[in-house]
C-alpha cells in the first residue's frame, strides 16, 4: 500500500485525485506534487481524497502548506471529502474552518 | 495479558507497521471498530511525531513502543470500563525540559521555545489536538531522557 496521485486539469482547475495512505512517510510525495504544479503556474488546485484510507496530520500539514502556496499567487485549493473518517480529522484540528471541503470535484471546480 | 514491545529505528517507512500492531492489538482486546480507526490514527501520530523528532536531531537510537492489552479474564466484569483495554506508550529520546500534565503537552505541541507549528520543526500542535481528540486517556511526561506519550483506550464507553 502506498500514495497514489492523478492529476487532470478541469477548466482553470487542476485535480489531484489522491488514493493509499498519506502519512509521515507519503507525505512528501504530495508535497512534490504539488509544489511542483504551483510551479507549474497551477493555482486553482482540488486535492480529491475521496480514495484515501489513511490520512495523518502530516498529510494535513502538506494540504495546509499547499494552500498557503496557491493563495501567495491569488489561487485556491479545495479538498474533495465525503469520509467521515477523514472529515473527523479536520474537525478535530480546526481544520474545517480553514479549507472549502466539497462532496465532489464537480462541486468543487463549480462552486 | 497481551503484551507487545517494538523498537523500530528513526525512518517514516516502520510507521505503518506500529499501526498495524496497535490496530491488530485492538481488535484482539474488543474495542469497536470507531475505536480501532482512533487507535489507527493516534498510535500513528504519537510514533510518527518520534521518528520525526529523531529524525531531524539526527539521533540513532530506536524509538520505543510498549503496547498492552487488557486482562481477558477481567472481562467478565459487565460495566467495568475504568480498566483500560489498550495502553500503548511511545518513548522518544529527544530531551526536553522535565514537565509533565498540561505543561508537558504544552512543550509537546509548541516547543521549548513556543514558537508556532512550523513544518520542519519541532512543535506540534496539531499531533496533541488530534491525540486528545482520538484517546480516551493521554498521559504526557518530558525530561532529558525524552518524551513518554501514553495513549490509552477503555472498553465499554462507546
Amino acid at each position: 500500500v502506498d500514495l497514489s496521485l492523478e492529476t487532470r486539469n478541469e477548466g482553470d482547475w487542476t485535480v489531484i485525485s489522491v488514493g493509499g495512505e498519506i502519512d509521515v512517510y507519503t507525505a512528501p510525495k504530495l508535497r512534490e506534487s504539488l509544489v511542483d504544479l504551483v510551479n507549474a503556474g497551477r493555482y486553482f488546485l482540488v486535492v480529491d481524497v475521496e480514495k484515501v484510507d489513511f490520512l495523518d496530520s502530516t498529510g494535513l500539514g502538506v494540504l495546509v502548506g499547499g494552500l498557503k502556496r496557491v493563495r501567495a499567487n491569488d489561487g485556491n485549493l479545495r479538498v474533495v471529502c465525503t469520509q467521515e473518517r477523514l472529515l473527523k480529522i479536520f474537525r478535530i484540528t480546526g481544520l474545517t474552518k480553514v479549507f472549502s471541503i466539497h462532496d465532489s470535484v464537480a462541486d468543487a471546480t463549480t462552486s | 495479558v497481551p503484551h507487545v514491545e517494538l523498537q523500530i529505528v528513526p525512518d517514516t517507512a516502520h510507521v505503518r507497521v506500529v499501526r498495524l500492531v496497535a490496530v491488530s492489538l485492538a481488535r484482539m482486546n474488543g474495542l469497536d471498530e470507531d475505536a480501532v480507526e482512533d487507535v489507527r490514527l493516534a498510535v500513528g501520530e504519537a510514533c510518527g511525531r518520534a521518528v520525526a523528532a529523531h529524525l531531524r536531531h539526527g539521533v540513532e537510537d530506536s524509538v520505543s513502543l510498549h503496547l498492552d492489552g487488557r486482562d481477558p479474564a477481567a472481562d467478565g466484569d459487565a460495566g467495568s470500563g475504568e480498566t483500560p483495554a489498550l495502553v500503548v506508550s511511545v518513548q522518544d529520546r529527544i530531551p526536553l525540559p522535565a514537565a509533565e500534565g498540561e505543561e508537558a503537552l504544552r512543550l509537546v505541541a509548541f516547543g521549548p521555545d513556543g514558537s508556532s507549528w512550523t513544518a520542519d520543526g519541532d512543535a506540534s500542535p496539531a499531533v496533541v489536538g488530534l491525540l486528545q481528540g482520538l484517546a480516551d486517556g493521554l498521559t504526557v511526561r518530558t525530561g532529558e531522557a525524552g518524551t513518554m506519550i501514553e495513549l490509552s483506550w477503555l472498553a465499554d464507553d462507546r
